[in-house]
């Protein structure tokens, strides 16, 4: 067994933002395993204070290029609930299928091009193109079709622009839904199932590691929770949204400018894995007949599962997707205007399953309808603490391997999480500790 | 005389100073009616989706601010395989997918156009506000000038004798 070990692994490839991973052991006594968070803070929430009802979505969307959908329909509920705005059955129904879409797109980029090559052992995408170039083009139409489900509900691929809150300046007509429900039957379904096997020969990779932990996701009586719900615990069940200060206990810690939280126990997990704990009874039987396939059982602990999660659930999207614009399409598009007069000037929360967690959003409003306050919680934070306590656990079960074996599980490990490390930086007063 | 598609993509992210170059360029085309027949696309900070958009045929050319060592404004021309050599840096990081990466990624399976070019434009500011900098708004006419010599070298290669 290997007594001193000093691993610094500077800016972790393949995950969005800038984290480093640092490991100190000596003479067999872990001094420190954790994941140091250096990304520069960009001050998102002060810059919404002022900013008129019409503005919040805009401007947090921008916190992610990827989970820009996600922070929009979670900006437009907690507007909604802190003005009192009522929205359309429709509404909701389209903003599904949006979810449904950009959950699709962020899981499969995740679980093909930056956590299969861990798998295969390769240090990137380009290899799996040499051993598996039909996998990277399945991957790439699907991306391509998640963003023309965004075009057309939306209006435009990344930073949609005609949802707001209270429903939606222009609405798709039947013929391009119709198109879209083709292309899922036809390309989207069929590319999944193509991918899902892909991963089935390479799930042997899959470290057998484990770590009980708590699950913490949304939780609905109807469907598998991603637009909406109650948060849920594994460990003390479900509250409402209106709680999530108290389900994530924001803290700081100094090797990191983002906040950790933690909720019954030193931390949680929340994401794909979280999400198919909590509700897998929720899933489609296509969804789980692909987690039987994946080798995926509930409860499941073992963090690594995440990406296998993310397939599993991105089926159950497509899946539900279709159903969807069918029951739209039975209905008829209703030519609304979204609803955009206020009945109240108050709080609200909005919590959202975006593809790497809860993401909650608060604001408090004025009577002019401006912004006094604001308060965005983002899952990759929710994370952090679990993965450091990951990495507490791992690393003396794989300290007797060669260093770069260790660190390459150690990198591994921290990109099952598919995190978004750009985004859940926001802190106020950093002070770096050498 | 059939004039192939000729495709005008912007990346960037407008809302990051200079980084924004590529939509501005697009609004100058569309405020004054350029390029008639070309296709102009808005690939924002998802230099992924650009493969989406990649014919064989056809023109492609792509405008991209780039930080490749010249002075703030300065427009250069280049072709996909020099992309790694002659940029240094790019916003385009969405989990370090940037523009070589992929360019190498459609190479590998094989959608790369016949013909495509990128204008990179070196930038002066790259920080969360809204609006290029001055000298780089002072360097569109140069860009829409270097799109305008793309096009007619293609026309012309392209033309019945």
């Amino acid at each position: 067994m290997s007594q001193n070990l000093e691993i610094k692994v500077k800016h972790l490839t393949r995950v969005e933002g800038h984290g480093n991973i640092v490991v100190n052991m000596l003479e067999g006594v872990l001094e420190k395993a954790q994941l140091d968070i250096v990304e520069a803070p960009r001050y998102f929430e002060a810059m919404l204070k002022g900013r008129s009802f019409h503005e919040a979505a805009i401007i947090t969307s921008r916190i992610c290029g990827i989970c820009s959908l996600g922070h929009q329909m979670t900006s437009f509920k907690t507007t909604e609930e802190a003005l009192g705005l009522e929205i359309s059955e429709q509404t909701i129904a389209l903003r599904k299928i949006l979810i449904h879409g950009a959950t699709i797109q962020s899981n499969i980029l995740h679980s093909l091009f930056l956590a299969a090559p861990d798998f295969l052992k390769v240090g990137s995408v380009f290899p799996l193109i040499g051993t598996h170039p039909e996998v990277v083009k399945a991957a790439l139409r699907m991306k391509g079709l998640a963003n023309d489900i965004s075009s057309v509900i939306a209006g435009r691929a990344v930073h949609p622009i005609s949802c707001v809150p209270g429903g939606f300046t222009k609405l798709p007509d039947a013929a391009q839904l119709a198109e879209l429900k083709g292309r899922l039957e036809k390309e989207m379904i069929p590319d999944l199932t193509f991918a899902a096997e892909v991963l089935t020969s390479l799930a042997s990779e899959i470290p057998g590691f484990t770590r009980d932990t708590e699950y913490i996701s949304l939780r609905s009586d109807d469907d598998y929770a991603l637009y909406d719900g109650d948060i849920c615990s594994s460990d003390t069940g479900r509250v409402p949204d209106s709680e999530y200060r108290s389900m994530t206990n924001e803290f700081i810690v100094p090797h990191s400018t983002a906040k950790h939280s933690r909720a019954n126990r030193s931390s949680f997990m929340v994401g794909a894995l979280a999400r198919w704990n909590n509700n897998h009874d929720r899933l489609c039987p296509e969804a789980m007949a692909v987690a039987e396939k994946l080798g995926l059982k509930a409860p499941c602990t073992n963090p690594f599962m995440n990406t296998i999660a993310q397939v599993v659930e991105s089926v159950h999207c497509a899946i539900d997707a279709i159903r969807l614009i069918d029951s739209l399409l039975t209905k008829g598009i209703k030519p609304e205007l979204p609803n955009q007069k206020p009945t109240r000037y108050g709080s609200g929360v909005g919590a959202t399953e975006v593809p790497r967690g809860i993401l909650y959003h608060e604001y408090a409003y004025d009577r002019q309808g401006r912004i006094m306050s604001a308060n965005c919680v983002i899952p990759t934070s929710q994370n952090l603490a679990n993965i450091d306590d990951d990495m507490k656990k791992i690393v003396p079960e794989i300290c007797d391997r060669p260093k770069k074996e260790i660190i390459h599980g150690l990198e591994m490990l921290v990109r099952a999480y598919d995190p978004c490390i750009s985004c859940s930086v926001h802190m106020l007063d950093v002070e770096f500790v050498e | 005389m059939e004039i192939d598609m000729v495709k005008i993509i912007a990346v960037g992210n407008p809302y990051y100073g200079d980084d924004g170059v590529g939509a501005a360029v697009l609004t100058r085309i569309r405020e004054e009616s350029l390029f008639p027949n070309a296709e102009l696309i808005d690939a924002q900070t998802d230099s992924l989706s650009l493969v989406e958009h990649f014919t064989n045929d056809g023109l492609h050319v792509i405008i991209d601010a780039a930080k490749m060592g010249l002075p703030p404004g300065g427009v250069a021309r280049f072709l996909p395989d020099e992309v790694s050599q002659r940029i240094r840096w790019d916003r385009l990081s969405l989990h370090g997918f940037g523009l070589a990466e992929t360019l190498e990624l459609a190479r590998r399976i094989d959608k790369v156009p016949e013909r495509l070019v990128i204008i990179g434009v070196e930038p002066e500011i790259v920080e969360i506000d809204q609006g290029l900098s001055n000298s780089v708004a002072a360097a569109i006419p140069e860009i829409l000038a270097s799109i305008e010599a793309e096009v007619q070298s293609y026309e012309s290669d392209h033309s019945d004798h």
